[in-house]
């Protein structure tokens, strides 16, 4: 059975992805389940995992290249299997489906397999309830029934290859005094006292070693690529915080009976979805020489996450209330946070700001998300003796961050900018104007 | 323990109840002269006399009398001679014995036993070999048992004879020669009840009858494959004993339901929807059904055999699913 590896789509905006690596070569055997090749989209980063059997007869997008969604990237087949009429040329409507081809079996093969293509997972009634029990996903069971059916035996099988770990009682016993988790070291030999000692010594020396997730792996690439391949200029400024003070007072009772908690990065975004549309080339994108200007404000949030961070961004923002603005940014990063939000929102943003205020910072120079061309850092709004009229008097001020891309935005730009978001500020009736 | 015949193990449930009750009689073809086609009631005459009649070739007669005298106050039992010929006297069957006691309002009872031959023999053909179990599956108003070994067919009799209402007592023709160990002392085996022949734990095999012979035989090459069938005697088919069937297929969570009789709407799919009904959730695999073709049966040797239940067949089948 020939079964074609596609370029998915990981969501609704994704039109291209890059293959990032393939963790089999061209020859390779293949089982269900195994890993096959990470595909990158311009957010994302998501491991393909093979749902058919055979031998990885070719890789047609390479580590590094791209393809569109839905593009034959690679072919798995039994061994000996002519694929070449594939190879040559294929159909662009081609549905994600398994072509069958010669023998009788690989058409009753084709059939079992049914269940995975059509994406209903088919499984016994006892073997759905069992997993429904056990809380086990039947999509990552392996099914060894009649026809690919899941068996009830395939669903207690998983269970208990997660807990039939070989160990001695004195290697198990140290392990939870050391509070080594047998599951990392476990490689399918018995465990025994020697090898939580040579784990120990080894940790003394390296401290703990662990393998970066996909998500740490791609803030580090774009941090790297933005941070070397952009000229970068942070300005501040501090902002008099007493008439944004009032104004958020004052509109708290009424967003509050709404269940809607008003806080300053809502008013501050709200500020920058009316600057964005005069100061285009803020909401811009600079690339190959080509300017490109965003029609819509998307504003990114700085999210801080389990495993890292999160930008997901608000969509068209200018044509928000401030209501609108604060009900919306509360439900992307909610979602962020419990793993919820659909990735379209993790593209597209054409600005972003992030709030460091809630640990005190004064200013920091924070890195831009690249493609875009500035990043707003929002500090911590601290009482200060200023001088007002010749008087020293004390307010709340705070400091702003605002890093640009100085290949597109010249300083000027940035400056006055930024002097319009504090004026704003120090001034919120304008935001009437 | 004494190993006596399924035919001698009835004649004696016969005697032992026609002392104890002299309301019970007995109508049926050839019972007196020849002692019944299969031997089955050779010498009851001779101790009974004429509560032991031979009869005109005349189903309908033997029945309607039968239902007659039991609404009189006897206790009488009818024999078929063959399963096959009671359509002759359906009407008496369905429409007088299995209503008369609840059209005229529990007046009177209907207390008796029909005996009825059934099954392949060889070359028997199609008029002389069927299973007609499942037809009165589908008739409220009556009890319908089928007996698989000697002691069985003594303990359902007995049971039977004793019962106020209607029983279709269903004798498979090739079990009567059969020997098993049979209790000398009294014991009666309840209408309603299954027996759980052989506990096992991976997959329910029910049958009755001649069939439970397949089903050991099944259970047999399963067990050489690893898998330990637990093997149920379902011996009443009216009505049949829920709560074992349920209690079994919930802890092997499968079945398989294996009868001579014709598979198509036989008694292996009122038990296959039962459990579909109540325990789909508990079910580790498709419930197989396992009965004769949608044929007459042949009359040619090879056909018959071919027509038969296959224990090797079945099994592998089983085994499939696994």
């Amino acid at each position: 059975m020939v079964r074609e590896i596609l370029m998915p789509k990981l969501g609704l905006t994704m039109v291209e992805g890059t293959v990032i690596q393939w963790f089999a070569n061209e020859g390779d055997r293949i089982n269900v389940g195994d890993r096959l090749l990470e595909v990158e989209t311009d957010k994302l980063t998501n491991e393909i995992i093979a749902d058919s059997e055979g031998i990885l007869k070719s890789i047609l997008v390479k580590a590094g290249e791209s393809a569109e969604v839905q593009a034959l990237i690679g072919i798995i087949a039994s061994e000996g299997e002519d694929i070449s009429s594939l190879q040559e040329g294929r159909s662009k409507d081609k549905e994600a489906e398994a072509i069958t081809q010669g023998t009788n079996e690989a058409a009753v093969k084709a059939d079992a397999k049914i269940s995975n293509d059509s994406g209903y997972t088919v499984a016994t009634p006892y073997a759905k309830k069992l997993a429904a029990d056990r809380g086990i996903d039947l999509n990552s069971v392996k099914a060894t029934g009649y026809k690919g059916v899941i068996l009830a035996k395939d669903v207690e099988g998983y269970e208990s290859d997660e807990i039939k770990i070989k160990v001695t009682p004195t290697a198990r016993k140290m392990a939870e005094d050391k509070g080594i988790n047998l599951a990392d070291i476990y490689n399918g030999t018995k465990i025994r006292k020697a090898d939580i000692v040579a784990i120990e010594e080894k940790q003394s020396i390296e401290g703990e070693t662990e393998k970066a997730g996909s998500m740490r792996k791609i803030i580090a690439q774009r941090m790297k690529a933005s941070w070397a391949g952009t000229p970068m200029v942070t300005f501040n400024m501090e902002a008099d915080m007493t008439e944004l003070i009032n104004l958020r007072e004052r509109l708290k009772p009424v967003y509050g009976r709404e269940g809607l908690k008003l806080t300053y990065n809502h008013i501050i975004m709200k500020i920058l979805s009316k600057l964005l549309v005069k100061y285009r080339y803020l909401n811009a994108s600079f690339e190959d020489d080509t300017i490109i200007y965003h029609n819509h404000v998307n504003l990114g949030v700085a999210v801080d996450v389990e495993k890292g961070l999160m930008v997901p961004n608000v969509k068209s923002a200018e044509k928000m209330t401030l209501r609108e603005i604060a009900a919306e940014t509360e439900r992307i990063i909610e979602e962020a946070r419990t793993n919820r939000l659909s990735p379209d929102y993790l593209s597209g943003g054409t600005f972003t700001i992030t709030n460091l205020g809630m640990f005190g910072m004064e200013s920091f120079t924070p890195i831009i998300n690249k493609p875009e061309v500035a990043i707003l850092g929002i500090n911590k709004i601290m009482e200060k003796p200023v001088a007002v009229n010749s008087q020293v008097v004390i307010r709340p001020m705070m400091n702003l961050s605002l890093t640009t891309d100085h290949s597109l935005v010249d300083g000027a730009l940035s400056a006055k900018f930024l002097r319009e978001i504090v004026d704003i500020i120090e001034n919120p009736y304008l935001l009437l104007d | 323990m004494r190993q006596i015949t399924f035919a001698q193990a009835t004649l004696e449930a016969m005697a032992e109840e026609m002392k104890r009750d002299e309301n019970i009689f007995v109508m049926g073809e050839d019972i007196v002269r020849q002692g019944g086609i299969f031997g089955q009631f050779k010498g009851l005459a001779d101790e009974f006399g004429d509560r032991v009649m031979d009869t005109p070739i005349s189903e309908t007669a033997i029945i309607g009398a039968a239902v007659g005298a039991a609404m009189a106050g006897m206790r009488p039992v009818a024999d078929m001679h063959f399963a096959d010929f009671m359509g002759v006297a359906m009407d008496e069957l369905f429409n007088q014995m299995a209503k008369v006691r609840y059209m005229f309002g529990g007046q009177t009872t209907v207390p008796m036993v029909v005996r009825a031959p059934d099954g392949l023999s060889s070359s028997g053909a199609a008029q002389h070999s069927q299973s007609v179990e499942a037809w009165f599956m589908n008739i409220p108003g009556l009890k319908v048992v089928a007996p698989s070994s000697p002691a069985e067919a003594k303990g359902l009799l007995k049971s039977a004879l004793r019962d106020d209402n209607p029983v279709i007592y269903f004798e498979n023709k090739i079990l009567y020669r059969e020997k098993g160990e049979v209790p000398e002392e009294e014991f009666f085996i309840p209408i309603g009840k299954a027996n759980v022949v052989k506990e096992g734990t991976d997959i329910t095999i029910i049958s009755y009858s001649i069939g439970m012979k397949t089903a050991g035989e099944v259970a047999e090459i399963l067990e050489k494959q690893g898998i330990n069938a637990e093997i149920i005697d379902l011996r009443t088919l009216v009505p049949y004993d829920r709560e074992t069937i349920l209690e079994s297929v919930k802890k092997t969570h499968r079945l398989a339901v294996i009868h001579e009789a014709v598979k198509q709407g036989g008694a292996g799919a009122e038990i296959a929807a039962f459990v579909a009904e109540n325990a789909i959730e508990y079910m580790d695999a498709p419930i197989m059904r396992f009965g004769a073709p949608f044929v007459p049966v042949p009359f040619s040797p090879p056909l018959e055999k071919a027509y038969r239940l296959n224990s090797a067949e079945i099994a592998k089948e089983i085994a499939e699913k696994f």
